[in-house]
């Protein structure tokens, strides 16, 4: 595979100041990028049989296969400009305004062109040099499958207007319009606003007394932000899609069929709420704390959803949920004795995210991941509904005495009975957890000695689950987890996995066995270093030398089985399942910095 | 004008702020970005010509190979739940949705059932948007006897899709035309099979009597009066309205398009396609260029599941022994039905001729959909996703048409049902020793009724009917039991559940199928 990537990215700006109070700053972006890659298919198929009848570790080549090559280019356009005018007054030595008035646009373009063929007649070889389409001829069967485009832009104007008195009383408000061209003409703009109020408390006189407290800010703000992000190009518009054909005897006719369910409404996903908060230095300014409360309703939220007997998918504002928590942030930096610094900041959060009403119209259950993920007003978005698992039925006596399906056997999972009535169906199962993280985390501390410096940076989530359902898959009948080591075989072997048997059904429903708890703790970064700046090192022209060690995501704390704690959130009605995730990559640098 | 720009900056600016006002003015505009390299419905660039809908119902047509219309499931469904056939493959493979459908119950939660609900629904999707826009869009021009064919032939597919779902599941939701807004519309109860029925009746009424004969060259396989009219004929006997039966299966006998002279090995070749013996069947192609995407997976996932040359496909629904032991002496259409995994002691052959190697997974796998070694190689492909699958074949509309004859009764009826008989059983005795398949000759309507029960098992072996017979005759309970399938409860297993996904999904609208 040959892959080439250019990119050009500039901006120019002009600056502008007038009539004393005025400042007027223009700006354009340009982003061009171009990629063109190049590469070979050995061989359209390789099976590796592993035991299914042939010899272990056969390879099995198809007859009737020759490699191919292929093709790809790509280009995309980004252009921007912004356009800002600015008035800052300050009245008199009390009153101080200060206004911006602003304008901006965004366009992205791009295409694609890509393509394959395959000769029939010889043996292409594994040659770059021979990696270009047109090396078999064109009387070759060849694929050329792709050739798209992509145009969208988005505008908006905002008008900001802060005022202050004294530095002690603060007061701002913004309005905004946004536009894009993901919506319809009359849905495409939306307006949004923001008020805000700030009150220094550090600076009144009644505070002198408190001497302890260097700084003290005590703010509230309440505003709407709109968003329109996560949604694919003229949704609004009643796509098609013509890759379907008929087909009559060996005559093959293009069909066109909806490409998905259209809502021409659909509009910006609105966060609306209030903030409200304090910042705070303390004890010389070593001390400081930030607290913020925030209560946010997000309204119209953008997300295909599947719809009853219908394959489908209908892109639509939702419902409503209300996003509600609190931050926490405090730090303390300080010194001891002429050589020793040291400074540790940490911050906490907890979000409550609930859902008020899925949305107008829509007569069904939102479920997410194949039912796995259920949305529904009073509980957690997209949250985790399943059998809760008790234990394993160790033999024909225990199944005798416990609720179960009528055809569960000894070895498979027993669920609890939620609703009493003494059999296990459908109707027994429950909320088991939210695959949103509910607390967010971390911790820096920063040590200094001498020329020595150290840095340590922690972070993690609490309070999610993980949906292992790589594990669930049912075609993989001869590779499993090493957690399968562990299968029940006779009564007392295991109360956790059941049976070693993948036409057990009840096994493979969604259940509490196939969560873990998505908490997890990293040590995002470690770093050492030692800062070299004496008169040897400046007799050679070097003001400073530094040289550093340094590691990003050295250890993981966690008890999730898969490749990455993250969870992985696509569908916000329908996240938290591991596939097979991405792990996040342990990277260590060894650095040498030098300043002349 | 000399001093309006004293520098540069100035200049710069000016241009900025002329261009943002003209961005300004042409907002609008600006935000109108046209879709890249897509049709929407406003601007396809609509063919004119005979059938201006075509592009609409081809989509139904493209539906018909979906993989949740006509593959793995609707085998499972339509045979592997039957004594004829086992789920096939390896032990293991395809875990408890696949062995569900052999050993019973089908789980609830089965992926099978859910593909086919969902595949089921989008094809009558298809064909009610084909019904909306022969009524509604008035940019096509098209004349009142286009449009009421293309009705027919909306009307011929969705009649199908309603005939599998309401065989398969029972009670299903119904859609009589397109909904407007799927998101607030779609989710409904079910309706009766006695409500479905009378739609599917009214549905492939109106087809047989306003479908052509058969069409241009080009078209070969297009819904055809005598393909209505034949699953009509289906749909009456699966309801024991018998005399209805044999009228419309008379239609289709009567109707010139039709006759036994293909022979029964040529009818499932890649070289029988389309043959004088096809009734409906449902198109596939494939070449070195495009493998899959015109065909069907229906063949490559029953095909032989062995290494190398025999690496043909997953092995799923297989011939059971039962079948195997079910044929007369000598019927040539064992060997054709059935697909013999060589031993030690006795040698498989392939209708080709090849011989099959010793140890395959499974002792015997559907012959009906082998593949020929020269259209493999020049596809490039072992996959046979060109073959056509044969949904309603004539000698199919003779059973049944002997098989209402002789429930209605009288002497001249027998006479009718004990010859259609026996006219399938001189073309499958063509090439046997002699004493082969005898005529029957009773007119004793038990006897006949047995005789014929017993020669749609054999002449139909793999072909989808089993199951719905034995379902229809009310005898699937001691039938499975008979052939091993213990767990089978006809009150429970003769149709599959809804699926739990689509409970889930309608919120308490739908409801479960009893026992499950």
């Amino acid at each position: 595979m040959i892959d080439k990537d250019y990119r050009v990215l500039g901006n120019v700006f002009a600056e502008f100041k007038f009539a004393k109070d005025f400042t007027f700053r223009s700006t354009f972006y340009g982003d061009f990028a171009f990629n063109t890659s190049r590469s070979y298919n050995p061989l359209p198929f390789t099976v590796r049989d592993i035991g299914e009848g042939g010899l272990p570790d056969e390879t099995v080549f198809p007859v009737n296969a020759t490699p191919s090559v292929a093709q790809a280019q790509g280009e995309s356009r980004r252009f921007q400009q912004d356009h800002v005018l600015n008035f800052d007054k300050k009245i008199d030595s009390k009153n101080f305004i200060a206004t911006t008035l602003g304008f901006t646009t965004i366009s992205n373009q791009g295409s694609f062109i890509n393509g394959t063929r395959r000769d029939t007649s010889v043996i292409i070889p594994n040659n770059p040099d021979f990696f270009y389409i047109n090396v078999a001829n064109l009387a070759n069967p060849g694929a050329f499958g792709g050739g798209a485009g992509a145009n969208n832009t988005a505008a908006g104007a905002f008008a900001r207007v802060s005022y202050n008195y004294m530095g002690k009383y603060l007061l701002n408000a913004t309005i905004r319009k946004d536009g894009s061209s993901k919506f319809a003409p009359e849905s495409s703009w939306g307006t949004f606003g923001s008020v805000g109020a700030g009150w220094v408390v550090s600076d009144e006189n009644f505070m002198d007394k408190f001497k302890s407290v260097d700084f003290l800010k005590i703010r509230a703000a309440w505003g709407t932000t709109g968003n329109s992000n996560g949604i694919p190009d003229n949704l609004f518009q009643p796509g098609l899609s013509n890759a379907g054909t008929a087909v009559f005897g060996n005559n093959i006719f293009t069909s066109v069929q909806d490409a998905y369910i259209v809502d021409r409404n659909i509009r910006f996903e609105t966060v609306r709420g209030v903030d409200v908060g304090f910042d705070m230095r303390l004890l010389k300014n070593r001390m400081n704390l930030e607290v913020t409360y925030y209560d946010r309703k997000t309204t119209g939220i953008l997300s295909a959803t599947e719809v009853p007997n219908d394959t489908r998918r209908a892109f639509k504002n939702l419902g409503e949920i209300t996003n509600a928590g609190i931050e926490v942030s405090a730090g303390w930096n300080d010194k001891l004795g002429r050589n020793f610094t040291y400074g540790i900041s940490s911050n906490f959060s907890y979000n409550k995210n609930r859902v008020n009403s899925i949305g107008d119209g829509i007569n069904f259950a939102l479920v997410g991941n194949g039912g796995a993920n259920l949305t529904q007003a009073g509980q957690s978005i997209g949250y985790f509904y399943g059998f809760r698992q008790t234990g394993i039925y160790q033999s024909s006596a225990d199944l005798a005495k416990q609720p179960a399906f009528t055809n569960s056997l000894p070895g498979d999972i027993s669920y609890a009975d939620v609703n009493g009535d003494g059999v296990i169906t459908p109707t027994d199962r429950e909320y088991l957890g939210t695959p949103l993280p509910v607390y967010n985390f971390g911790t820096n501390i920063n040590l200094g000695y001498k020329n020595f410096d150290f840095q340590v940076e922690l972070q993690g989530v609490a309070g999610n689950k993980i949906f292992t359902q790589r594990r669930i898959a049912s075609f993989a009948v001869t590779n499993y987890e090493t957690n399968r080591l562990n299968a029940w075989t006779a009564p007392g072997t295991s109360n956790i996995e059941p049976i070693l048997n993948n036409t057990r059904g009840n096994n493979f429903l969604f259940s509490s066995h196939y969560l873990e708890p998505g908490d997890y703790l990293r040590i995002r970064t470690l770093q050492v270093g030692y800062t070299m700046r004496n008169k040897l090192t400046e007799k050679i022209g070097i003001q400073n030398a530094r040289l550093y060690l340094s590691g990003q995501n050295v250890v993981n704390w966690s008890q999730v089985t898969g490749y990455s704690p993250e969870a992985q959130i696509g569908s916000i009605i329908g996240g938290g399942a591991d596939n097979g995730a991405f792990p996040v990559p342990a990277i260590y640098t060894f650095g040498f910095n030098l300043t002349f | 004008m000399k001093n309006i720009f004293n520098n540069p900056r100035q200049l710069l600016l000016f241009l900025a702020v002329f261009f943002a006002i003209g961005f300004t003015s042409s907002c609008k505009k600006f935000l109108e970005t046209p879709r890249q390299g897509a049709y929407t419905e406003d601007n396809y660039p609509y063919p004119g010509g005979s059938g201006p809908y075509d592009q609409f119902i081809f989509g139904a047509y493209n539906d018909l190979r979906a993989f949740g219309v006509h593959a793995i499931g609707f085998l499972n469904a339509t045979s592997a739940r039957s004594d004829d056939a086992d789920k096939g493959s390896t032990a293991a493979d395809g875990g408890a949705d696949y062995n569900g459908f052999d050993n019973f119950p089908v789980i609830i939660n089965s992926g099978l059932a859910n593909g086919l609900w969902t595949g089921h629904f989008a094809l009558i999707q298809k064909c009610n948007n084909t019904l909306f826009q022969i009524k509604n869009n008035t940019q096509i021009t098209a004349t009142a006897e286009i449009k009421i064919q293309t009705e027919a032939e909306a009307r011929f597919i969705r009649g199908y899709a309603y005939f599998n779902m309401v065989r398969m599941f029972g009670r299903v939701p119904l859609f009589d035309s397109l909904v407007t807004d799927p998101a607030a519309q779609n989710n409904r109860p079910q309706s009766s099979p006695a409500q479905l029925y009378t739609f599917i009746e009214g549905d492939l009424q109106f087809a047989a009597a306003n479908l052509p004969l058969s069409w241009d060259p080009k078209f070969v396989g297009r819904a055809t009066k005598g393909a209505a009219s034949g699953l009509l004929a289906k749909v009456y006997i699966t309801q024991s309205k018998w005399g209805l039966a044999m009228g419309a299966a008379n239609t289709v006998i009567n109707s010139g398009q039709y006759d036994l002279t293909t022979n029964y090995t040529r009818i499932f070749e890649e070289a029988g396609e389309n043959s004088k013996e096809s009734v409906f069947e449902i198109q596939a192609t494939a070449d070195a260029s495009v493998p899959t995407n015109n065909g069907i997976q229906y063949t490559q996932v029953q095909s032989v599941r062995g290494s190398g040359i025999w690496n043909l496909g997953w092995g799923f629904n297989t011939p059971s022994a039962q079948l195997a032991a079910a044929y007369e002496p000598n019927d040539p259409r064992r060997a054709r039905t059935i697909l013999f995994t060589s031993t030690p002691t006795v040698p498989g052959f392939t209708i080709y001729g090849e011989l099959t190697p010793n140890g395959l997974p499974n002792p015997r796998y559907n012959q009906k959909v082998y593949t020929e070694a020269s259209r493999r190689a020049s596809v490039g492909s072992q996959s046979g996703w060109w073959m056509n699958v044969r949904i309603l074949r004539y000698a199919d509309v003779k059973l049944m048409m002997a098989e209402a004859a002789n429930e209605v009764g009288g002497v001249a009826n027998a006479t009718a049902a004990r010859d259609a008989l026996n006219e399938v059983r001189a073309r499958a005795r063509i090439g046997a020793p002699s004493g082969t398949l005898p005529d029957i000759t009773s007119l004793d309507q038990a006897v006949l009724r047995d005789a014929i029960r017993q020669e749609r098992r054999v002449e139909l072996g793999m072909e989808h009917d089993r199951f719905f017979d034995l379902v229809r005759w009310g005898i699937s309970g001691p039938v499975m039991q008979a052939a091993g399938k213990t767990n089978f409860n006809p009150s429970r297993d003769n149709l599959l559940p809804i699926p739990q996904q689509q409970l889930d999904l309608s919120a308490g609208v739908l409801t479960q199928n009893p026992g499950y």
